[in-house]
């Protein structure tokens, strides 16, 4: 028989060996890819462990299935926010408990955002902050999502959620963005300040504290807080240092 | 021998070896992976007798395998097993470092200050919980473990590394000075502590010494010298632009 221009025979030692590689090649590439399936496989349900809040939905076992699919959709590669976010409704409307009613409310917000859809998102969660004033996620979504156009909700859902959990660091770090951006250097930098008092690695609110000390041209805190950037090994100084030059220079 | 008969044998020997071969590497994966388990609960621990170990070793075994939620189930389960202290602060260590692969840095903290009320002494319970504190930027109480370590092992190498992160974190640099030198004292190859004494060079304006201690970190093989080297100008820049002085490197 011909191959490849190439007259077999199956009695050379090497058409042999070249059977023997192209039938191996043919037996290995299905086991390899079973077996890359299988890691990622693994890696997903890892994935959805870590996602999934194990005390929710108390012995309701069909409900924690259901959600840990709607999980799985949205960790997956061929992600579908849709499908998920229908799943959460669905799982909402026929739990009884407020706090997972809440939890489902904010999940089914997270797929709408990510779906591009900020409005419809910020619509649940103020429906989980409705049902559980103390859903800090969902308060500190509804101000960011506020934070470019209504600057006294915003600043009201980032003091709401400091009420539940004054250990949130990023939402200090938010209000001094907020205050920051609406013109109120002090109240920006005191937020800051206490961010970097809760958590003392946090280096993001110690470039933003550098960069308003500049802007109000105190060269002697801005070099404070920019050292105390690097000490603590800010990644993109190059960005900081344009900024901070930029801002001495006007 | 017919042709159609050479081709069936060769592919059904290619199936056989390719069959061997797998189940030979995931053998030898497996073996691997349990003496490891084996090695972290104890050469001379009886699995069989321990039902403490036992679990525990099935845990870890599951850590390995990626299989988080097992783990800790397992683990949690050892804990209830174990009589002794020493031993229920270390599956407390493993449920922690399983949290901690699954983001759950919550529960992994509090596994991590269980193990320390149990067992006070342990050095390595100590020490994990201090980093875990120092990820999550609370650095008095990192600093609070950390020299607990050192109550029961003086000059601890990376205890004192990490006291001198933490201070340098803190913008207490005279304090970080101290502790970075003690550790190249301790060992003068160490060149993360080199690295970061050079940056502390820059940072109070010594740039004789940044460059000594650069040049150790070069010495001992520091793995991103490109970027220190970016940090170390940046700093020295920056210095300039605001102090306008002469730098004396």
């Amino acid at each position: 028989m011909r191959i490849f221009g190439v007259e077999f025979d199956g009695n050379t030692f090497t058409e042999l060996f070249f059977i023997w590689w192209f039938c191996s090649f043919l037996v290995l590439f299905p086991v390899l890819l079973v077996m890359a399936r299988a890691a990622k496989q693994r890696e997903r349900r890892n994935r959805i462990e870590r996602l999934f809040d194990e005390t929710r939905f108390g012995a309701d076992a069909k409900a924690k299935k259901r959600f840990r699919k709607a999980l799985g959709l949205i960790v997956s590669d061929d992600v579908k926010f849709g499908k998920a976010s229908r799943i959460f409704k669905r799982i909402m409307n026929k739990t009884a408990d407020p706090l997972d009613r809440a939890y489902c409310a904010q999940w089914y917000g997270k797929c709408r955002e990510a779906g591009g859809d900020e409005f419809y998102a910020a619509t649940f969660y103020t429906e989980a902050v409705r049902i559980a004033p103390s859903d800090v996620f969902a308060l500190n979504r509804l101000a960011n999502y506020y934070h470019d156009k209504d600057y006294e909700k915003s600043e009201r859902y980032y003091r709401q959620s400091l009420e539940y959990d004054p250990t949130e660091t990023r939402v200090y770090f938010g209000l001094g963005k907020l205050y920051s951006r609406n013109g109120e250097p002090e109240k920006a930098i005191k937020q800051y300040e206490t961010a970097i008092a809760v958590n003392n690695g946090y280096v993001a609110p110690m470039a933003e504290a550098a960069i308003e000390y500049a802007k109000k041209g105190d060269k002697e805190n801005c070099l404070k807080y920019y050292l105390l950037a690097m000490a603590n090994d800010l990644y993109e100084f190059d960005k900081l240092e344009e900024e901070i030059k930029l801002c001495l220079s006007d | 021998m017919p042709f159609g008969l050479a081709v069936a044998m060769i592919f059904a020997a290619a199936v056989i070896l390719v069959m061997f071969a797998f189940v030979c590497s995931r053998a030898a994966e497996e073996i691997r992976l349990r003496r490891d388990a084996k090695l972290n609960i104890g050469d001379r621990v009886s699995l069989n007798r321990d039902m403490g170990a036992k679990l525990a070793y099935k845990g870890i075994c599951a850590f390995f395998k990626k299989e988080y939620g097992k783990a800790a189930k397992h683990l949690e389960k050892a804990v209830k097993y174990s009589a002794n202290p020493q031993n229920s602060a270390f599956c407390l260590d493993w449920m922690a470092k399983c949290y901690d692969a699954q983001e759950k840095y919550g529960d992994s903290l509090n596994c991590g200050i269980r193990a320390v009320e149990i067992a006070p002494t342990n050095v390595k319970v100590l020490f994990n919980l201090a980093d875990r504190y120092s990820r999550s930027g609370r650095f008095e109480k990192a600093e609070y473990y950390y020299k607990s370590v050192l109550k029961y092992e003086k000059d601890n190498p990376a205890a004192l590394f990490m006291l001198g992160e933490i201070d340098m974190g803190r913008g207490f640099y005279d304090e970080a000075e101290e502790q970075l030198k003690r550790v190249l004292e301790q060992d003068a190859d160490f060149a993360p502590a080199a690295a970061e004494l050079s940056v502390l060079m820059a940072i109070k304006g010594n740039y004789r010494q940044m460059g000594v201690y650069r040049d150790r970190a070069e010495a001992g093989e520091f793995k991103d010298m490109k970027r220190l080297e970016k940090r170390l100008c940046s700093i020295r820049e920056m210095n300039a632009l605001f102090s306008g002085a002469e730098n004396d490197f």
